[in-house]
């Protein structure tokens, strides 16, 4: 039973060391989509967003506002475009930082540049779930569309 | 309630004896969804930043509500002001119940209650016999004692 439990324990981890490298990926295609191959908003949509699949709003409806707040983010964080950035773990980033409901870290990636950071993301299911923040006192939250 | 940069947040501290606690509401996860509630959770606001304070002594009626919190937290429908505005309403102060409006991005707006409306409110209203107002910024006190 502790041999199972162990090799559960370790597969688990493996999982997570083998899906880092992976959501950076995601997260520098996303960037290099928006700001240096002009990609079309609802192609970045689709190759990279998560669409949330529940009855909240209707799934059109959800694609038109992503594709809107796609479009809104490609004139701010003019710093992507000119400056050398680099994609980080949230827990792997060790400067100041946002602070977050410590459950979900492992889904939180930082863009930082110059080590500060640019940008946070929130991925689930390989896709970019959020990449809108706001904060409540002292603690972060990344603004969804609805739960995921 | 607070801040510049932040949605802000409404929270309410308890003292009794050497007893000292601060609470605040929000989402149990590391997002917040804007068209759907969602568990909610209970945080420490001890020594959290606010504006506007105001106080009456009704510790009992406080506490009961405190103990049974709503299970969901919603942006638009029940949120940390939501909680607020009920905790007061518990203890026997009326406040205010101003809806207003958040823009994301300009893209997506969600509208209820919300800490800036209501911090407003609390500075303007007239104030019932034995309530306290300071619109000095503070820190909350900072949790204190344990509970037997």
């Amino acid at each position: 039973m502790k041999k199972q439990l162990t090799l559960i324990l370790l597969l688990s981890c493996l999982c997570s060391f083998a899906q880092k490298p992976k959501d950076v990926k995601l997260i520098n295609n996303f960037i290099r989509d928006i700001y240096f191959n002009k990609a079309e908003d609802k192609v970045i949509v689709d190759r990279h967003i998560l669409i949330p699949s529940n009855n909240v709003l209707p799934v059109v409806e959800s694609r038109e506002i992503m594709d809107k707040l796609v479009d809104s983010l490609r004139s701010r964080h003019s710093l992507l475009k000119t400056s050398k950035y680099v994609i980080t773990s949230y827990a792997d980033f060790t400067g100041e930082k946002l602070k977050f409901n410590s459950k979900d870290e492992q889904s939180i990636y930082i863009v930082v540049i110059n080590k500060l950071p640019e940008k946070y993301f929130y991925v689930k299911n390989k896709k970019i779930a959020s990449f809108l923040t706001m904060q409540k006192a002292e603690t972060a939250y990344f603004i969804t569309l609805a739960p995921l | 309630m607070q801040g510049t940069n932040s949605i802000g947040h409404a929270f309410y501290p308890l003292t009794q004896g050497d007893v000292t606690r601060v609470m605040g509401f929000y989402p149990n996860n590391a997002y917040a969804s804007i068209l759907s509630s969602q568990p909610s959770e209970i945080h420490n606001n001890g020594g959290t930043m606010y504006h506007v304070s105001i106080s009456k002594n009704q510790m009992a009626a406080v506490i009961n509500y405190s103990n049974s919190p709503p299970s969901t937290y919603s942006l638009s429908n029940y949120n940390c002001t939501d909680f607020a505005i009920a905790i007061a309403s518990a203890g026997g102060l009326t406040l205010p119940s101003t809806t207003g409006s958040t823009s994301v991005f300009g893209v997506m707006s969600f509208s209820g209650r919300n800490p800036g409306d209501l911090g407003q409110d609390v500075r303007n209203m007239t104030l019932p016999t034995g309530v306290t107002r300071t619109t000095t910024k503070a820190n909350a006190p900072a949790k204190e004692g344990g509970c037997p």
